[in-house]
């Protein structure tokens, strides 16, 4: 199967401080990563970095085969989307305003919207259920709808690969498992998901590939089922861990304290 | 979207005539009473054919009114409130904050500073193209001092061009008032000085009328046309860098826009305050935070909003004038501390 977007050995620095050192990853359409490590273990670094939106130092992202670089930012943002973990909304845009705005890469400067462009606001309002919300303020919206939100945002640019930077950072655990079904699925329909997350455990349950990170390198990278190292588990997160087995066969892990036995 | 599309109905079909109204009324009254019908003649004598209107018992004095006097300074006002408005609008866009105003990153103090160099060096009194060319030439060269002072790397971080303005504001800000001091003694320069600080319309001509007008509807028909890039950078810059914006050439363009705006206004009319605050956050409760109907309805709003304070200010009290500063301050001063009530309310709730 072709690579949509790979990144080959990539460093990435800020104001002289290295953040991501040689990670190595590659998506596939249908792929569904989840990308976990401790905080400041550079998650969210990889991922505006394969977003494009930071430059890499060394090493180099490549979209669709071609470096990154060659790409105009209109051209990148067509093919693939990407949400911060940053969703402070200052002004009460409402709903249909913020998933048009995903439009933008395929709306020419001085065109206006097309039957085209609305077909494609409402699918990614309609696969993302705020198609009811659409003329309500973004800040009257609940957390987990405003995930949905900007999720529909992103696939309004009918993109090919979506990176989610923590979508379910300050969900519950209904709206997160939500949002975790919502990237399965749309995997399922050809697009390669990528998302960084703090929940270990509903990641690997529902992405069937895990990256693990760890002051900034890749520590681990491989399928998220019984193959993982509970070791690695281990080492990146500093913690022990208990495996479980629930009622489908699937491993559900307990955290401890390494300290701390019990 | 029905209710958002009538709201933008009701909102042009009230404005487009008050703009009208306020326009009318603008020219209609002033210390000399013309009639109505005087005044329709002059207009239509000056825009229609020749022959088309019967000229017969219009006086030069009434000529000189209506054409020269009156319908130019509406007009000005009339720019001047649009470019404002317009200018604050981005600028709030742009730093995502509403309390933000079109001076804020160094072009109005560094407008006025112009305005003041050209008033204590004589050069506003021997040429009337002088004072405007040193107030845009201010804002411009403050905006450059502050982007350069912001940018690093080619990256011009919001928050330290916020940083970077206020400090070159305040700077600039005491060197006007410096040069003014200096100056009090002289005290025909620094009343002319006083009087810029505060704004004001009085004896403005067509020269004002082509001077800022251009540059108006340069800066409206721009801005519409990065309205959607607006509405991204409100977002916050990752997302409109991933949803195809060039931030960096994106933030100067509106940047310089707002200063070009700004020292437009300010080259014709002095420091105008609160225009620019106050008009496209009250667009913006009405008819929501989206540019492409904020901006070109903010430059409305503006229009009016100073082509009535401008009339207020010259008919209250004849045949003083009230400063125009001084007018849209004080209508515009308690609505900006309401704003800022309900903001801290928001916040704290």
């Amino acid at each position: 199967m072709s690579t949509l977007l790979e990144a080959r050995s990539i460093s990435v620095s800020r104001g002289g401080c290295p953040l991501l050192q040689e990670a190595t990853l590659s998506l596939h359409p249908s792929d569904f990563v989840v990308i976990a490590g401790p905080n400041g273990s550079g998650k969210s670094t990889l991922l505006r970095a394969l977003a494009g939106i930071w430059p890499v130092s060394a090493g180099e992202v490549l979209l669709e085969g071609q470096p990154l670089a060659s790409h105009s930012r209109r051209q990148v943002a067509r093919l693939l989307s990407y949400v911060p973990q940053d969703t402070r909304m200052d002004f009460g845009f409402t709903v249909r305003e913020i998933v048009t705005m995903g439009r933008h890469p395929h709306i020419a400067r001085f065109a206006a919207e097309t039957t085209r462009d609305r077909d494609a606001i409402e699918q990614g309002m309609a696969l993302c259920d705020v198609g009811h919300l659409r003329n309500r303020s973004v800040n009257t919206l609940s957390g987990g709808e405003r995930q949905r939100v900007l999720i529909a945002r992103c696939l309004a640019a009918e993109p090919r690969c979506i990176l989610l930077d923590e979508p379910t950072a300050s969900l519950d655990l209904e709206h997160a498992l939500g949002i975790f079904a919502l990237a399965q699925r749309l995997a399922s329909q050809g697009r390669a998901v990528a998302m960084a997350t703090h929940d270990l455990n509903s990641g690997l349950r529902f992405a069937p590939l895990v990256v693990l990170l760890s002051q900034g390198r890749v520590a681990h990278s491989g399928p998220s089922g019984d193959a993982l190292p509970q070791s690695v588990l281990e080492q990146v997160f500093g913690v022990r861990t208990e495996r479980l087995t629930d009622a489908a066969g699937a491993p559900h892990y307990l955290f401890h304290r390494k300290d701390i036995h019990t | 979207m029905a209710t958002s599309s009538t709201r933008l109905g009701i909102y042009y079909g009230v404005i487009g005539p008050l703009l009208l109204f306020s326009m009318v009324a603008a020219v209609g009254i002033g210390s000399t009473e013309l009639p109505w019908e005087t005044i329709v003649r002059v207009l239509g004598a000056k825009l229609l054919p020749a022959g088309w209107v019967d000229t017969s018992g219009i006086t030069k004095a009434d000529d000189v009114i209506v054409w020269m006097i009156r319908l130019p300074r509406a007009l000005v006002a009339a720019f001047v409130g649009a470019g404002l408005a317009l200018a604050g609008a981005v600028m709030q866009g742009l730093f995502r904050n509403p309390l933000a105003e079109p001076g804020l990153a160094g072009a109005g103090s560094g407008a006025v500073l112009g305005a003041v160099l050209a008033f204590v060096a004589g050069w506003s009194a021997t040429n009337v193209i002088s004072l405007p060319a040193c107030a845009i030439a201010g804002a411009l060269l403050s905006l450059l001092l502050v982007y350069s002072m912001a940018t690093r790397a080619g990256i011009t971080p919001v928050s330290t061009l916020l940083l970077a303005g206020i400090a070159v504001s305040s700077l600039l800000t005491a060197v006007s008032s410096l040069l003014l001091s200096l100056n009090i003694v002289n005290w025909q320069i620094a009343q002319e000085i006083v009087f810029w600080m505060m704004g004001g319309l009085e004896s403005r001509t067509w020269t004002h009328v082509w001077l800022c007008g251009p540059l108006v509807a340069l800066g409206s028909v721009v801005s519409v046309f990065h309205a959607r890039e607006l509405d991204l950078m409100q977002q916050g810059e990752d997302v409109a860098a991933a949803f195809g914006v060039d931030v960096e050439s994106t933030k100067r363009t509106l940047i310089l826009l707002a200063a070009l705006l700004t020292g437009a206004s300010v080259a014709v009319a002095g420091s105008v305050a609160f225009v620019g605050l106050v008009v496209p956050h009250a667009v913006r409760m009405v008819l929501g935070p989206s540019s492409r109907t904020l901006l070109p309805a903010s430059a409305l709003g503006g229009a009016i909003f100073l082509v009535l304070c401008d009339l207020f200010a010259r008919t209250v009290d004849p045949p003083t004038e009230l400063r125009l500063g001084v007018v849209t301050a004080l209508t515009g001063g308690p609505v900006f501390i309401w704003l800022l009530m309900r903001r801290y309310r928001e916040v704290s709730a």
